[in-house]
């Protein structure tokens, strides 16, 4: 088999507010699996975005079968041969197996699909790759996870390409699909496609990998063939910290050895297993883990924003229950939340400042015989904002036209104004800027320095490091590992986001 | 004080009383019989009703919800009014109480199911569009019923000003709701849900309860529509108001209220219904036939919502 250089990219740099690619070079022969690890934010996605044309590059070239590739769109890419199967599924639920497969090509006579016709070429199609076993006319969602994955997959494979990146595809694979994955892979590069495969199991990484890259903050930092290097040597690698942690010493606990919050048992479906932890009033608890470890899950399961959850909650100290089923019953008890998603869920864009500030305590603080205390409202909204940093003209203009640091900082101050006693924070600093990211972390300060708790998922390890007293850790739905400030290092805790992986 | 808050009233209603106004001089203008004092009574006396079921419309759109089965609750009402007078010679007072229970009812059923079971209000109020219709035409026998004077005191005019008592409580209802919606806990609730219930939620409060009420208003106005429709035909009729749930979106639509929720007033509202009336009017007026009279009022709404829609854009 001759091994030729189908895609090389040279001194990719890429910046959005921050750096996250710089100078990645990087080439896939003809016939190759290249693996592609990294932490959080290491800049995989972003590198696999720039291949498939979703991302422009800010510098750098990249070449496909000798020629310049420049792809400015999804389009392009896709006829110049590069498939991507993204982790998130991109398949329509209520349309059939079939449909899904041949969706930009359906068969049709005079604008009338061809049921009969279709149905034998997915049916093929499926054979073909291995998959006999899924009916073409049943519904996407009638499949279990794995499969839809596999479909997917199959979906990708069924047109004609050279590149094919996947992103971890063996998420939400068992693993006989796994197996089964493997299987088409290995077919695939004996037919001479280069596969790009990025996967957080570092054993399957070594199972099906020719070479291994990894990133770390958005550099190349290792690169070559997959038997010279082991699994602890991979995680030395994506772990290794070249910057000296910082700071260190501004940093002043509030713990006081009094409970807030005893989780036991914290179980969902097949999301969280077993969670068990418990947090110090005072403390500031970080969440760390990868992408799909049940961060998000764990807090709103605490939060009661599922109802499938078993186990058991005690809140400061009232007695171990049931958890909550509900989010008012939760808030009810002393919890508020910062949800992930600010604009989808955290923040009212239409409603004015004050009224953002005032959603969860108006009919406790801001009401009298139902009627809504205007004066009042603006009095306590008034020196909440100013108390909070925000720079706005008039409090009641729309939410909207502030800044997401703004916006961010009155979705926190609205539990300053409520008897919340824990707050649940989820990646309370995305997507906003630096000075707004500082004041965040001074308002989460005071908020301990009055006894009371937070509770803070967040992708960025640096950021959980520089402002909490202790860090969980979440694998694969599981809490793995428990790290304490005075002796924690970040080298560890990164190896602990990867720990299930090792089995 | 109460200059400012009428200076800000016609502020921010500009565009709709300018409609109005245009709308006024248009009829005034192409007819002799338009500009009397009269006309504003019988524009006045006719729309009790329909304002009523466009106020509850009103709050379910600000929620995010719809009520498709306004008008046949209105019905069913008025059935329950004139069976109660006529057929079981009740007093007026307790088949008006009646009447209001039915559609209180009606509203709860609606707000339970579509928020309890999580289904589209769309679809649950469509099928109570159908039931509450069918239980119409079982109570009147499908056929128009008689109820006599003891309802008309309801709807005639009071000589000396000009409007009916109905009128005079529907106005009362629409300031009342205006005020719900503006100042009250009850209100800001429904506006915040209706901008994004996800986030309301999340903010620890319990939706499901206002999210019913808001229902149950707009069921127990058309309980009180249903008596003044009733009062102003002096019969219970088994197809009354049926359509009345598209007239009742217009009035809300013309006034700005958005059907995604979040956005809405009472008043908006109320100025959509005269908007509606004085159009219906002043075409009957001026002689125009039935089938122009549709094309000119749909134009109407159609230029009412685009220049909403052009004016949110620049603002």
């Amino acid at each position: 088999m001759k091994t030729h250089v189908l895609f090389s990219a040279d001194h990719l740099t890429k910046s959005f507010a921050v750096k996250v690619l710089s100078n990645v070079s990087f080439d896939l022969t003809a016939g190759e699996i290249h693996g592609l690890v990294g932490a959080n934010g290491a800049g995989k996605s972003t590198f696999c975005n720039i291949i498939a044309g979703l991302t422009i590059a800010d510098s750098g070239c990249m070449t496909l079968d000798g020629k310049i590739y420049k792809p400015r769109n999804r389009t392009q890419s896709i006829q110049a041969g590069v498939q991507m199967v993204h982790q998130e599924l991109s398949l329509i639920h209520h349309l059939t197996v079939a449909e899904n497969l041949f969706l930009n090509m359906l068969p049709t006579r005079c604008g009338v699909i061809q049921h009969r016709k279709l149905l034998n070429e997915a049916e093929m199609l499926l054979n073909r790759i291995g998959l006999p076993q899924i009916d073409p006319d049943c519904a996407v969602e009638s499949l279990g996870a794995g499969q839809q994955q596999l479909v997917e997959i199959a979906m990708a494979l069924s047109r004609q390409c050279k590149i094919l990146i996947l992103d971890e595809p063996t998420s939400s694979l068992n693993s006989t699909e796994t197996q089964q994955l493997f299987e088409w892979l290995r077919e695939l590069k004996d037919q001479g496609i280069g596969i790009i495969f990025i996967s957080h199991r570092l054993n399957e990484l070594s199972l099906i990998t020719d070479r291994i890259s990894i990133l770390r903050d958005g550099e190349l930092v290792y690169s070559g063939t997959t038997d010279k290097i082991t699994t602890s040597q991979i995680l030395d690698q994506i772990a290794y910290k070249n910057r000296q942690t910082q700071t260190e010493t501004s940093f002043r606990s509030y713990c006081k050895p009094e409970l807030a919050l005893w989780v036991k048992n914290l179980k969902v479906n097949d999301q969280l297993q077993d969670i068990s932890f418990y947090l110090q009033r005072g403390e500031r608890l970080g969440v760390a883990g990868l992408m799909g470890s049940g961060r998000t899950e764990l807090l709103n399961a605490i939060y009661g924003e599922v109802s499938s959850q078993k186990g058991s909650i005690q809140v400061l100290d009232d007695t171990l229950d049931k958890p909550f089923q509900r989010p008012h019953l939760a808030a009810q008890n002393g919890l508020g939340m910062l949800p992930e998603d600010r604009k989808e869920s955290g923040v009212l864009l239409d409603l004015n400042l004050t009224q953002n500030l005032t959603i969860p305590s108006l009919k406790k603080k801001f009401s009298r015989f139902g009627i809504t205390q205007e004066t009042e409202e603006r009095r306590i909204s008034d020196d909440l904002l100013s108390e909070l940093g925000v720079s706005y003209k008039d409090q009641s203009q729309y939410l909207r036209t502030l800044s997401g640091g703004n916006q961010q900082k009155i979705a926190f101050g609205k539990w300053l104004i409520t008897p919340t006693q824990t707050l649940l924070l989820d990646e309370p600093t995305r997507g906003i800027d630096a000075a707004a990211r500082l004041s965040i972390y001074t308002l989460m300060e005071s908020f301990v320095s009055k006894g009371k708790s937070i509770i803070m998922v967040s992708s960025d390890l640096d950021e959980l490091m520089q402002t909490c007293d202790r860090i969980i850790v979440l694998a694969g739905g599981q809490l793995t590992q428990t790290f304490e400030r005075a002796t924690w290092k970040s080298e560890e805790i990164i190896k602990a986001c990867f720990a299930n992986s090792k089995t | 004080m109460q200059l400012k808050s009428a200076k800000l009233f016609v502020l921010q209603h500009a565009g709709l009383l300018g409609v109005l106004g245009i709308l006024s001089l248009i009829f005034g203008l192409g007819t002799d019989s338009f500009f009397r004092f009269q006309t504003l009574g019988v524009i006045g006396n006719q729309i009790p009703d329909l304002t009523l079921v466009a106020v509850g419309m009103t709050f379910v759109l600000i929620i995010g919800g719809i009520d498709l089965s306004v008008g046949s609750i209105l019905a069913l009402s008025s059935a329950a009014l004139g069976s109660l007078v006529i057929d079981y010679d009740q007093p007026l007072l307790i088949a008006i109480i009646a009447a209001i229970f039915v559609g209180s009812l009606c509203g709860a059923v609606n707000g339970f199911i579509s928020v309890k079971a999580n289904i589209p209000s769309f679809i649950v109020t469509l099928s109570m569009l159908e039931i509450a219709r069918g239980l119409t035409k079982l109570i009147t026998n499908s056929e128009t019923k008689y109820i006599g004077s003891v309802v008309e005191p309801i709807s005639n005019p009071i000589t000396s000003i000009l409007f009916s008592p109905a009128f005079l409580f529907a106005v009362t209802i629409v300031i009342a709701s205006q005020f719900v919606l503006r100042r009250t806990i009850f209100g800001r609730y429904c506006i915040a849900i209706g901008t994004n219930e996800d986030a309301v939620r999340l903010s620890g409060i319990n939706v499901v309860p206002y999210k019913v009420t808001a229902f149950v208003i707009c069921g127990m106005f058309c309980g009180i529509a249903g008596i003044f429709h009733a009062a102003k035909l002096s019969t219970a009729d088994p197809n009354a108001a049926v359509g009345m749930e598209l007239s009742a979106i217009a009035a809300c639509v013309i006034g700005g209220t958005s059907l995604m929720g979040g956005r809405g007033n009472v008043s908006s509202t109320f100025l959509g219904v005269l908007i509606i009336a004085t159009l219906q009017t002043g075409l009957a007026t001026l002689g125009v036939s039935d089938p122009i009279k549709q094309i000119i009022t749909g134009s109407v709404i159609l230029i009412a919502v685009i220049s909403d829609a052009l004016r949110q854009r620049w603002s």
